[in-house]
């Protein structure tokens, strides 16, 4: 079989990449590997555990289960993108302050899906919490803790705006 | 260029994103043994397992205008195939109309899986296990297919031919499910067991049933998943509430005649024995769970 290589355009925390790609290259190991943006990890790599999940075009994805020649032209936000000018986003400042990870290998996809949910809906209960995470597996936390660091981030991101 | 790792990877094959719907027909009769791409969320894995390998995937998600959920003037509602479930699930028409697609899709996967799998990838797919083909049977939702030549309509219940096999034909694709309107007083539900939510159900139950002057049942579906190689309809539970007003104890009654044919699979999830045993009790919940929202005393 002839290798196909396709050339995409990528938006990745703001900046513009270019590449060529082969049509199986998944999207975690384009950011990974090719990009270097090793935020995203790679977990269980059947699209169970979440730990890649980054946010393509406004929504959280697991970067494991999309090709990147798919991803030609589109957004994507990782966690490398969530700090702003040396300044911690309130999910992450929230993360640390009520001891959310442990191993921290969850983390970066957690975050994701964290921040995907606050943009819907900047006022969840614990369960619109706990339902938003379903797809990012922790080992360690027990899931308390980042259920406590998300209600605590929306807090802050409600009072900063006012 | 980087090499592709060989670990948890696919296998080459040929990639083609066409941006009509003519242009995917004109490819899916071209390539032979070609795949469509349409959410990813099990055909990529399945290809990383290399559980299948296909030489050549067509991907539809460049092609505009199947994305969409439509009321139509006649009260049916159609839902383009490429339309993501999470779509669906924020969908206030699809709430309020039928609540049991609703639940259905709320409970499929979790929120990446909802972000980007489709309700077409998942009725093509007819996983036994999986959320939405005992709900399109239930709904007597209709199927629309394309091929080069024109579209059919397939209903619900003569799609799914076996487990992982639908009578869609090898140049067809899928790109519409319709729902018929229901009757005023209809309503429905959908009721899962899984250890945990993001995993297989043991069993899984959709009821769609409509009402008469009172609270006696004039249609009613009873839809089985995850017990059988395609969705099961129970149709001795349904002639047992024809014509019925409300009385659980006969709920329970139906229940049990609806599992008595059933000889479902034995697998991780559970045992055969069990997932039967565990069926009687899941059919009634979603039973009585759809009459009183059809009664209106109960959401």
């Amino acid at each position: 079989m002839s290798q196909q290589t396709f050339h995409i355009r990528v938006n990745v925390n703001g900046r513009w990449y270019e590449a060529d790609v082969e049509p199986r290259m998944l999207l975690i190991d384009f950011l990974r590997d090719v990009l270097g943006f090793t935020g995203p990890h790679i977990g269980c790599d059947t699209g169970h555990c979440g730990a890649c999940t980054v946010i393509l075009d406004g929504r959280n994805v697991k970067s494991c289960m999309v090709l990147a020649v798919q991803v030609d032209g589109a957004r994507i936000l990782t966690v490398e993108g969530l700090e702003q000018d040396g300044q911690l986003h309130p999910l992450q400042e929230a993360f640390w302050e009520n001891h959310a990870l442990q191993c921290g290998y969850c983390t970066p996809g957690m975050l994701m899906s964290a921040y995907f949910l606050l943009k819907r809906n900047p006022d969840p209960t614990e369960d619109d919490i706990r339902k938003a995470i379903e797809g990012n597996l922790c080992r360690c936390t027990g899931y308390v803790n980042i259920v406590k660091a998300i209600k605590s981030a929306a807090r802050k991101m409600s009072t900063r705006k006012q | 260029m980087l090499q592709v790792l060989d670990g948890l990877r696919p296998r080459p094959f040929e990639y083609y994103a066409p941006t009509t719907i003519e242009e995917a027909l004109k490819l899916l009769e071209e390539k032979e043994d070609a795949k469509l791409l349409a959410g990813g969320q099990s055909l990529l894995a399945l290809m990383k397992l290399r559980i299948i390998s296909p030489p050549t995937l067509i991907d539809l998600n460049r092609i505009d205008g199947l994305r969409y959920i439509k009321e139509e003037s006649d009260g049916w509602l159609a839902i383009g195939a490429m339309t993501i479930y999470d779509d669906v699930e924020q969908s206030q028409v699809v709430r309020r109309r039928y609540p049991l697609l609703w639940e259905a899709v709320y409970r499929l996967g979790d929120q990446q899986i909802r972000n980007r799998g489709t309700i077409g990838g998942g009725l093509v797919e007819a996983d036994p296990s999986g959320n939405l083909p005992p709900v399109a049977v239930a709904l007597r939702a209709q199927l629309v297919a394309m091929n080069k030549d024109g579209r059919r309509i397939i209903p619900a219940e003569e799609f799914f031919v076996d487990s992982f096999t639908t009578a869609l034909e090898p140049n067809e694709i899928l790109t519409e499910v319709r729902i018929p309107p229901w009757p005023e007083r209809a309503s429905g539900a959908y009721v899962k067991l899984s250890r945990r939510e993001i995993d297989y159900p043991i069993v899984e139950v959709a009821v769609q049933l409509a009402l008469g002057d009172g609270d006696d049942i004039k249609e009613i579906m009873v839809v089985l998943g995850a017990v059988a190689s395609t969705p099961y309809r129970a149709t001795a539970a349904e002639g047992m509430l024809m014509g019925k007003s409300f009385d659980e104890q006969l709920v329970a009654k139906a229940a049990e005649e609806c599992v008595k044919d059933l000889e479902p699979p034995s697998d991780v999830q559970a045992s055969s024995w069990y997932r039967k045993e565990v069926s009687k009790v899941i059919v009634k919940r979603a039973i009585v769970k759809a009459w009183k929202r059809a009664m209106e005393v109960e959401v």
